[in-house]
């Protein structure tokens, strides 16, 4: 597989995973004894309550929005690869837009989730748990992969192959006077019809 | 250099600044209505910091999420792409940090929208919006005007000067599009009056 072929590949992974990670939890802030949960679990949709009587107290912010429409950039340009070669710019240049719109809202999401778990008040004697979770991470890397996507994408394209044999010298001390030529020499041929022609080897080659 | 590139690098350089100068104005001020007559209490919380506004607390510095830091970093991919617009990566690295700007103003805008729907139950909560997301929206706008305006775009297909005839149907023994010209015998003979 080429790089560009695997990039277009991880980067409809990088999509995928970026859109599930916004139904994933973020963070978890609250006490988890046994059947006495109390606290807050923070998605890319909202903040679940837990008991829902205390709903209402977090802040419900949308996370999710911007990650979805920049994975589905992100999913735009990797199709876009399939246009004839003369447009297949666009593709990558879609790419490029998608990655920054999942990086940048991605990390604005991570340092809002991250101020939310390390408040200036935080107590240790309170037994107040304050965790990062699957989701959070989940984003971290589909960004990751997206960026390495997006570089595989602009790879330069493979050579192209010649056409024939190839040849490689593994004698960095050569000398091309005396060595045999790599496809040996050639058998002179003489014409069947020649004076001095003989029959045996003269159709060699 | 063109037109378009000339007016893309002026966008791009427009943007950058006015970004890094809305990470630090007001996004959004919380004034908290004290029950029984103690008076109010209002803080203002920038892309840094919080502050409480007329209270010796002064400036609340920890536990504040810094949205500003990815906007600055795209405001300085926009100065790099501008500056060295000549080049291919930077035209590409424009593009990046104009969609960064926009990704974390996007995350941005949702965070200060779900303040509105902040409550408390011991005070009476008033939000209101600061001079910082209308700023951020006009980065934005300019810095993915300019992003597209330095891409060095596909020429596009010559216009033909003479006049262009489609044919709808496949048959080719029909009358020629503009028609059979007309012989005139009289033009080869000399006019007689």
């Amino acid at each position: 597989m080429s790089r560009r072929a695997l990039g277009v590949v991880l980067a409809a992974v990088a999509a995928g995973l970026a859109v599930v990670a916004t139904f994933l939890p973020y963070s978890w802030v609250g006490l988890d004894r046994d059947e006495d949960r109390v606290g807050f679990l923070t998605t890319g949709w909202g903040t679940r309550t837990e008991p829902e009587r205390l709903a209402g107290i977090a802040r419900e912010t949308q996370f999710g929005v911007p990650v979805v429409i920049a994975a589905v950039v992100l999913l735009i340009g990797a199709a876009l690869v399939f246009l004839p070669e003369h447009q297949r710019r666009a593709g990558r240049s879609t790419a490029i837009a998608g990655t920054g719109l999942l990086a940048g809202s991605v990390w604005t999401t991570f340092v809002v989730v991250a101020a939310s778990l390390e408040p200036a008040d935080q107590d240790v004697r309170t037994g107040l748990a304050h965790d990062y979770r699957e989701g959070l991470w989940l984003l971290v890397a589909a960004t990751a992969l997206a960026v390495v996507a997006t570089v595989l994408l602009h790879a330069a394209p493979p050579p192209p192959r010649p056409a024939g044999a190839i040849v490689h010298r593994v004698d960095d001390e050569a000398d091309d006077d005396t060595d045999t030529p790599p496809f040996g020499l050639a058998v002179p041929v003489l014409p069947p019809d020649h004076p001095g022609g003989t029959d045996q080897g003269g159709r060699t080659g | 250099m063109t037109r378009s590139r000339l007016l893309g690098i002026a966008a791009l350089l427009i943007a950058a600044p006015l970004a890094i100068v809305a990470a630090f104005l007001v996004l959004y001020t919380e004034t908290y209505e004290l029950r029984a007559g103690e008076g109010s209490r209002s803080y203002e919380y920038t892309s840094w910091v919080v502050t409480a506004v007329g209270s010796p607390e002064g400036t609340i510095v920890g536990g504040y999420p810094l949205v500003g830091v990815p906007v600055v970093v795209a405001a300085s991919l926009l100065v790099l792409g501008a500056v060295r617009a000549g080049a291919l990566w930077a035209r590409l690295t424009a593009l990046g940090g104009a969609a960064l700007l926009l990704g974390s103003a996007w995350t941005t805008g949702h965070h200060v929208l779900a303040a509105f729907g902040d409550e408390t139950p011991v005070a009476n909560l008033d939000v209101e919006l600061g001079p910082a997301m209308p700023l951020f929206g006009v980065a934005c706008v300019l810095a993915l005007a300019g992003a597209l305006l330095v891409q060095q775009w596909p020429a596009r297909a010559a216009e033909p000067d003479v006049a262009v005839v489609h044919r709808v149907d496949g048959a080719d023994d029909d009358t020629p599009p503009f028609g059979i010209p007309v012989v005139d015998p009289a033009a080869d003979e000399p006019h007689v009056r």
